[in-house]
């Protein structure tokens, strides 16, 4: 386990206390226990089918949790529903996208904005979303089902920043894309992460986070197994490794 | 014989209208819920009993088209928020709104039975009169039906393309998940969809109450019609029903006047067959997309 100080200062935006979650009896998750806090990068890493997508549809009210405790900027969330976690701007990119393929990016981007507060303001959040993914900008009249792998990515991001966000979750950026299409778009999150976006982002192995996330978990088998910097996980892999010849 | 072709397009057309009223309603469920309302044919037939009642009390027309959207229309929302809801979380909620709906139309229909008896019962014309073209009568009520339905479904189709409920309600259609994701409620904007389609249903109840006798049993004989329609149209799609919707009433006029009113439901029905095997989702109907 990584020891490492963090976030001393700020406060916790983000709290997974016991999680669990299952598929009907096959349990999911067991148990994991974890907190972003405001202003920070952090992702949760881990083989397929440990249960990472599970637990961000546990948390942004897409799947039932069997139990534990969410809360999110100070208030418990566990029990709420999808809409209103949005409402408090915990935004869920979620894995495959999930765009609306027969709407245009334009239309798939204002929906984006579909609360109240982010409606009001959808010109000036178009504008600040165009300026990070100007090759949707092109795009813009283009149904969603017609876009490339790494266009609809953009746009499935996109559409998570046209909201009232305050932490984004974003599951598996890189999953499916080229790796021309990977850098770009991680280009673009490091941009947000400077202007202090507070993010969590999903993947399945640490070199591709390392650069851009502050701290890292590790979800083994539906449980968290390691807690520290991407680069200690990475050392500890190698040592595995070796270990394991 | 040209007149009589003429009369019996311009029959169609007016049809066409009131297939195009309901058959939406339907299609409106559809693409936002994924289930077929099976009470689309008995609110239809109770907007035609309002149509009734209120030209009893001496209502103005306008005034009682604007009741039956609004009462019927509750009613429709009503009935998600009560049964329709509660069966959404199974997992086989298609079939189960499927024969739910289908048993609250026959309860609908016998409480109609109950309340207004089996007779035919008629409604004055909303308007009055006619004008003849080439020795061809056109009554106002029929031109005023045809003008209406194109009003209210432009004004739907509008609200679909270009407000925040309409891009809604095609999210939810086409992506739930993700529909939840964005911030859409669910439920609400379910039964939303369920009370215009409800009140567009009731609207058509009362037009066609000016142009035939209202019995309880057409609700079913015009939902058989609607399903046809909509089916013919491409599931959901609004721009196939609009065009399957006058398709079918102008197939109706025109078998009717060179073949007799017998064969029209036969023919309806082999055209039908003959589309669906050139085309299997319809006329705009498109194979639903992949879930990702
Ligand atoms: N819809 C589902 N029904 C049943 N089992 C599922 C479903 N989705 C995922 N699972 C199972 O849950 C486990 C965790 O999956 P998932 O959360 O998608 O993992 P990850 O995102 O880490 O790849 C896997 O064993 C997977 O097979
Ligand atoms: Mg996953």
């Amino acid at each position: 386990m990584g020891t490492t100080e963090r976030g001393a200062n700020s406060r916790t935006l983000l709290e997974v206390d016991d999680l669990t979650a299952a598929y009907d009896d096959t349990p999911v998750l067991t148990g994991i226990n974890f907190r972003v806090h405001e202003g920070e990068t952090v992702a949760i890493l881990g083989p397929n089918g440990h249960g990472k997508t599970t637990a961000l549809r546990a948390i942004s009210g897409l799947h039932a949790k069997k139990g534990g405790r969410v809360s999110f900027d100070g208030e418990e969330i566990s029990k709420e529903s999808s809409h209103r976690i949005v409402a408090r701007g915990l935004i869920h990119v979620p894995q495959g996208d999930l765009l609306f393929g027969d709407m245009t990016v334009l239309e798939n981007l204002l929906l984006g904005a579909y609360l109240p507060k982010a409606w009001r303001e959808r010109k000036e959040r178009l504008e600040k979303v165009w300026s990070i993914f100007g090759r949707i900008h092109e795009r813009r009249n283009e149904l969603a089902r017609n876009l490339s792998g790494g266009e609809r990515r953009m746009v499935a991001i996109a559409r998570g920043l046209m909201a009232d966000v305050k932490l984004i979750m974003i599951d598996e950026p890189s999953l499916g894309l080229a790796p021309v299409a990977i850098d770009n778009l991680y280009s673009a999150l490091a941009k947000l992460n400077a202007v202090g976006l507070t993010t969590l982002i999903v993947e399945e192995s640490p070199e591709r986070v390392s650069g851009i996330a502050e701290f890292v978990y590790l979800l083994d088998s539906g449980s968290i197994t390691f807690a520290g910097k991407a680069d200690e996980l990475i050392r500890d892999r190698v040592m595995l490794r070796t270990y394991l010849g | 014989m040209t007149k009589e072709l003429v009369a019996a397009l311009f029959s169609g057309l007016v049809l066409g209208s009131l297939y195009a009223l309901m058959s939406m309603g339907l299609a409106l469920v559809w693409g936002g819920l994924r289930v077929l309302n099976l009470t689309q044919g008995t609110l239809y037939m109770l907007g035609a009993y309002a149509a009734v009642l209120a030209g009893r009390s001496g209502l103005s027309p306008v005034i009682g088209v604007l009741l039956a959207f609004v009462i019927i229309g509750v009613l429709g929302s009503l009935l998600y928020v009560g049964p329709v809801r509660r069966v959404s979380a199974r997992p086989d909620h298609e079939n189960a709104v499927l024969l739910l709906t289908f048993g609250l139309a026959t309860l609908g229909e016998y409480a109609a039975l109950v309340a207004f008896g089996p007779q035919p019962q008629s409604v004055q014309t909303l308007v009055h009169g006619q004008f003849t073209v080439v020795g061809v009568a056109f009554p106002w009520n029929s031109i005023m039906m045809i003008i209406a339905t194109i009003m209210l479904l432009t004004l739907l189709g509008v609200v679909m393309k270009w407000t925040r409920f309409g891009l809604a309600s095609r999210a939810l259609a086409q992506q739930a998940d993700g529909a939840q994701l964005v911030g859409i409620n669910r439920h609400r904007t379910s039964m939303l969809i369920f009370g215009i389609s409800s009140g567009l249903a009731g609207v058509g109840g009362v037009l066609l109450s000016s142009y035939y006798f209202v019995t309880p049993y057409i609700g079913q004989n015009y939902l058989l019609l609607a399903l046809i329609v909509t089916i013919l149209g491409g599931l959901g799609s609004m721009s196939g029903t609009l065009y399957a919707a006058f398709l079918v009433g102008l197939i109706q006029a025109i078998s009717s006047l060179y073949l007799g009113t017998r064969w029209s439901l036969p023919l309806l029905f082999a055209v039908i067959i003959g589309v669906l095997i050139v085309r299997p989702t319809g006329i705009a109907g498109r194979v639903a997309q992949e879930r990702l």
